[in-house]
């Protein structure tokens, strides 16, 4: 047992020494810090964001409705041209403008790069909201005709787990499967490093001069391990 | 004492060691020789349990068990350290194995370092050394600890001749202490000087076996060395005369059939003839090896 706790020790301490386990030390936190500067980068730059011009007071589209939409937008840009000059500086993903032409809504995005789905969806639904105002106000029906045009299907969700719990757990487990899958490679790294050095000497022998291979073995495992 | 008996081991089909005896009492030599691929490292593997086999080994009357594996010291065939450690790091931790302590290494080990005259200090990293001082450092683990049986695979291999007098006279200081050393080797200059039996391996069988002295007698005294001016060719025409080499300038070897020759080729020698020196010995352990082995 002395001897084994001996090997473990020794080993421990090689090991600690090693550039594969400062890697295992230092590289979770070096992902952490890459991942909350990417997150950072992410939210502080404005290459991102879609301006939104308002070119009448009364605009179909304005940026509190689609902030509420969840599309990252800013109002800070007043005119095309200040716009079009920050697209071009790749400040802004691009820019939108809507107009009322003719009872009808009319919006047009300028960009860099297409707007996924999501955001595509929450642009027609205020601007669909806005040219069913029109619509009615051109139809001229009364407030019961509007009642029944306007009716619509009940639809409910129940959920037995709150979703707050259900993101918790998940990001819990995709935290445990990166360890697992950090300390089984470090692991088997390091392993496959000790047995090719040992492998080609004869060091091997002059310690099982000494003690028995199991309770070097049981040593060596452990020490790498802790 | 180390006492082996009908020792083999077979690798599959293959015969490697075959009712080896010999035995080692304590504070005496034994060389093993042999060509390679003898069976000389599977012999000492066998003594130190690494493989199994067939016989009985017994230290000191006893079966060797992990309790033994402290009184033992072994030098590999193969030298090996482990590169990224010092000296002083490489030594603790195989002397710990033997179970000395940290303390009494740190005081013993200066003063090996110094008997060994390794070049070199304590702090220095392994693979920082030569080869012939990683080798001396490498014998100070197997001895440190004061070992009772020494075992040594080819310790003179690769050492410069003073290195060979500092690790020979260390061997006989190791004998005088009291134990039991086994070793091999290849240079029968080395195998002479230190032994007190020797066994030769041929083929896995112990084929000579006994004291360094009773084994050359036993061959005879078939050496004849002469020194006097004369022609290489008269000697070949002696009778009895098997070969003749001259060793150096003037003076030949002649090995001849039987001693009892010796005084006949004497006379025919010395008949009006001078001669500085002519001296009738036994065959040395080189030619006993190229005989036998």
């Amino acid at each position: 047992m002395k001897k084994t706790f001996i090997v473990l020790k020794e080993n421990y301490l090689r090991q600690i020494k090693s550039w594969s386990f400062i890697t295992l030390v230092l590289a979770p936190f070096a992902f952490f810090m890459a991942g909350i500067s990417y997150l950072e980068a992410k939210n502080s730059s404005d290459n991102d964001q879609i301006a939104v011009i308002r070119q009448v007071k009364k605009a179909p589209l304005n940026s509190y409705e689609l902030k509420k939409q969840g599309i990252d937008v800013t109002s800070k840009y007043a005119n095309i041209t200040a716009a079009k000059k920050a697209l071009k500086k790749d400040k802004i993903r691009g820019y939108l403008t809507a107009k009322t032409e003719s009872s009808q809504v009319k919006v047009t995005y300028v960009g860099s790069s297409n707007l996924d789905n999501s955001e595509k969806q929450g642009i027609n639904n205020i601007a669909g909201k806005y040219q069913q105002i029109l619509n009615i106000r051109q139809s001229r029906i009364n407030d019961k005709q509007l009642k029944v045009l306007t009716r619509k299907p009940s639809f409910k969700q129940k959920i037995q787990n709150s979703s707050h719990a259900s993101s918790i757990k998940e990001i819990s487990t995709m935290i445990l499967i990166f360890v697992m899958y950090f300390i089984l490679t470090t692991y088997a790294s390091i392993t496959a490093q000790e047995i090719a050095s040992e492998k080609g000497s004869k060091i091997m022998e002059i310690i099982f001069s000494s003690m028995k291979a199991i309770r070097y073995f049981y040593g060596k495992i452990l020490a790498v391990f802790f | 004492m180390l006492k082996i008996d009908h020792l083999s081991k077979s690798f599959g089909a293959k015969k490697v060691l075959s009712d080896v005896n010999f035995e080692v009492p304590n504070g005496k030599i034994l060389g093993i020789i042999g060509k390679n691929g003898a069976g000389k490292t599977t012999t000492f593997h066998s003594i130190l349990n690494f493989i199994t086999f067939t016989g009985t080994i017994l230290w000191n009357g006893e079966p060797l068990t992990e309790k033994d594996y402290d009184q033992i010291g072994y030098l590999p065939e193969e030298r090996s350290l482990i590169q990224k450690l010092t000296v002083k790091e490489q030594v603790r931790y195989l002397a710990n194995l033997k179970n000395m302590s940290t303390k009494e290494i740190y005081q013993k080990l200066p003063v090996w370092m110094d008997k060994l005259k390794v070049k070199g200090n304590l702090n220095d990293k392994i693979s920082s050394l030569s080869k012939g001082n990683q080798q001396k450092v490498q014998l100070i683990c197997t001895l440190i600890h004061q070992p009772s049986l020494i075992i040594l695979d080819e310790p003179f291999s690769g050492l410069d001749p003073i290195n060979v007098d500092i690790l020979r006279n260390t061997i006989l200081e190791e004998k005088k202490r009291g134990a039991a050393i086994i070793f091999s080797d290849h240079d029968m200059n080395n195998v002479e000087s230190l032994c007190d039996s020797i066994v030769l391996l041929k083929d896995g069988y112990a084929v000579i076996n006994g004291n360094l002295h009773d084994v050359r007698s036993s061959f005879g005294n078939t050496n004849i060395f002469v020194e006097a001016e004369l022609a290489i060719s008269r000697l070949k025409e002696l009778p009895h005369v098997l070969s003749v080499i001259e060793e150096k300038d003037g003076l030949y070897k002649l090995t001849i059939s039987d001693e009892k020759y010796g005084p006949e080729i004497f006379d025919q020698l010395t008949h009006g003839q001078y001669i500085k020196v002519f001296a009738q010995q036994p065959p040395t352990l080189t030619d006993i090896f190229k005989k036998e082995a």
